[in-house]
């Protein structure tokens, strides 16, 4: 009689591509023959993984190791699916680790669709649980927080935890998304404590060591305020100026055919013929919605420096800050003006630096002169492989006045955008500053249209 | 048999243990292999086809699965992945189809390979794989007839590598 393992080669690969990944360990268990059977086929796993995951393959990258990521990804998953909280805390190294990757080579499909993307969404969206476990463990939920949602005991797990609740997003729609945007008194206090603003940070979302790592729990922060600002304010300029975080890992999971492109080739630089558009690795070029938000300035300095204040213990936050904030709609068109080598140490030199300039112009308060400016600034890669833009603001008769420091939240060319801070020129300690986030809406630039 | 021949849409089959089977030609063309060898003989044969791996019990029922699809839209030749159904969307005719012992099974699907009908290779395989999902090591032992061969010891040691798919 025919058995199982006595079908022919082809047809049992077919039949074990069909099951469930975590079927093959039941099937693995049942006999010798079964088990060398498929530790023989390691094509297995990769069928496996292809088909329950975007692929991870870049074309620069040897195959990873199917075998080991894929069960890595499985003893993750059932981890998330489980309802133990104690193994979930035990865990969240892997499982922080396991999924950063999984965003990290998240891609969609030409029709939009991509695996990654709609199993963190399960997992994470739907349930509360592991959103509290793994993407609540910043510092902002010392103060904040329900009885779940704990730090992590040491800075790189509430970094890492930070990170992770950046790439996710703050579905606003979803009970899970409100209950964070109504930690925004105690993200207020971080982004408006000018004791955040120092030569260290060099006044952007990094480390406070000077290592010029991002501060993902700066990050954080901004984008709840910026996320709780824009509900708050009337909503006549949605979609435009809806910061593209409102979904799980919107604007982070690129489509699988832009990535098919090899390295930035480096010789590129000395080519003389080919157009700086052309040559720039981070797509500046073209037109980006921007929000900026501020405090009153009395509120602000009254904040950092009434005489209560300054009686704060330096090495704790400032108290949760309800005070309303302003919210400034401002349309950016900028073009590439300069590509040069990274030479800086705080650089990588994987890309170049890309220089730009060009307009702002406020949508909502054609008044305001903070609004309306020409405006230049720079992309370059960190040693973290994070893309850093800086912009600085140069009104009428060239005076600048604002700058801003951000990160791209999602790598290179991600539509989520840059999310960092704003603040005076000459980095004045008393201030102002605020956050800012800007994203791109459109490759041409306005004077193309008016072109054709 | 000879006046059976003279009508091209009607095919003569000869099965493993030497039964003759007259089926239709549409139908029997849903199996690449004899459609391939129709074309190729391009009607200047009257003798019957041999089927050397298939017997006339399994040809019957292929030949049924073959009779119940002959409309159907001829298969595309993407196979990847993507484009594969899920195991969950068996039709209910060919649920229906694919109840039969396991030795049934086992044998239709291997016929499928061998006549190259892909559609039914691709029912058999969903089925099978169906009667192993969720299963327990030792449910799926009992299910195919399976002997654990394993010492004690070894079956520890393959349990721990495959924790990785345990529930937690």
């Amino acid at each position: 009689m025919t058995e199982l393992l006595d079908l022919c080669y082809d047809v049992l690969i077919r039949i074990l591509e069909e099951i469930n990944p975590e079927d093959i360990a039941a099937c693995a268990q049942t006999s010798s023959g079964f088990s060398n059977f498929i530790k023989k086929n390691k094509r297995l796993y990769k069928a496996h993984y292809l088909q329950n995951f975007d692929d991870p393959r870049s074309p620069t990258e040897a195959d990873p190791e199917w075998v080991f990521e894929l069960q890595n990804l499985i003893r993750c998953q059932k981890i998330l699916e489980s309802a133990n909280n104690d193994l979930k805390r035990d865990e969240f190294l892997f499982v922080t680790s396991t999924v950063l990757s999984l965003i990290s080579t998240a891609s969609s499909s030409t029709s939009g669709y991509s695996h990654n993307q709609h199993k963190i969404s399960k997992f994470f969206l739907h349930i509360s649980q592991n959103h509290s476990a793994f993407m609540c463990r910043s510092s902002l939920y010392s103060r904040a927080g329900t009885e779940l949602q704990k730090p992590a005991s040491d800075e790189e797990s509430r970094q890492t935890s930070a990170k992770l609740h950046c790439l996710f997003g703050i579905p606003s729609s979803s009970s899970l998304g409100r209950r964070v945007l109504g930690t925004h008194p105690y993200a207020r206090s971080r982004v408006y404590d000018l004791r955040n603003y120092t030569d260290a940070t060099q006044w952007g979302p990094y480390r406070h060591d000077g290592s010029m790592r991002v501060d993902w729990e700066m990050i954080e922060s901004l984008m709840i305020i910026l996320g709780y600002n824009t509900g708050l304010c009337c909503r006549r300029f949605a979609p435009r100026f809806e910061p593209p975080w409102n979904d799980v890992l919107e604007g982070v999971v690129p489509e699988y055919q832009a990535l098919t492109i090899k390295g930035y080739p480096s010789k590129i630089l000395y080519e003389p013929d080919v157009p700086l558009r052309l040559k720039d690795p981070y797509g500046v070029s073209g037109v980006w919605s921007r929000i900026v938000c501020f405090l009153d300035y009395n509120d602000l300095y009254a904040y950092n420096f009434s005489a209560q204040a300054l009686k704060h213990p330096s090495d704790t936050p400032r108290e949760p800050l309800i005070t309303d904030e302003a919210i400034r709609h401002i349309i950016m068109d900028i073009s590439v003006t300069e590509i040069v080598p990274a030479t800086d140490k705080d650089d990588s030199d994987a890309l170049p630096v890309v220089y730009f300039a060009g307009i702002s112009r406020s949508v909502d308060a054609t008044w305001d002169p903070n609004a309306n400016s020409k405006i230049r600034g720079s992309v370059r890669l960190t040693r973290e492989a994070e893309v850093r833009w800086q912009t600085i603001s140069v009104f009428h008769g060239g005076e600048e006045r604002w700058r801003s420091e951000g990160i791209q939240v999602g790598g290179l060319k991600a539509q989520r955008g840059v999310i960092g801070t704003w603040f005076d020129k000459d980095f004045d300690p008393h201030g102002p500053a605020g956050p800012t986030a800007f994203w791109k809406i459109s490759d041409r630039n306005l004077e193309d249209d008016e072109e054709e | 048999m000879a006046e059976a021949s003279s009508d091209k849409n009607m095919i003569d089959l000869t099965t493993s243990d030497n039964a003759p089977i007259k089926v239709e030609r549409k139908v029997v063309e849903r199996s690449i292999l004899i459609k391939n060898l129709l074309e190729d003989l391009a009607g200047e044969t009257t003798e019957a086809i041999p089927i050397p791996n298939v017997n006339e019990a399994v040809m019957k029922k292929v030949l049924e699965w073959c009779d119940h699809h002959k409309d159907d839209p001829p298969a595309t030749q993407d196979d990847d992945s993507d484009s594969r159904k899920k195991s969950t969307d068996i039709d209910e005719w060919d649920q229906k189809f694919m109840q039969v012992d396991q030795e049934m099974l086992f044998e239709i699907i291997l016929a499928a390979n061998y006549l190259d009908i892909k559609a039914l290779l691709d029912v058999g395989c969903k089925t099978v794989a169906n009667m192993i999902k969720g299963k327990s090591p030792d449910e799926i032992r009992k299910t195919f007839n399976i002997q654990n061969d394993f010492t004690p010891e070894e079956e520890e040691q393959i349990r721990r590598e495959n924790e990785w798919a345990e529930d937690r």
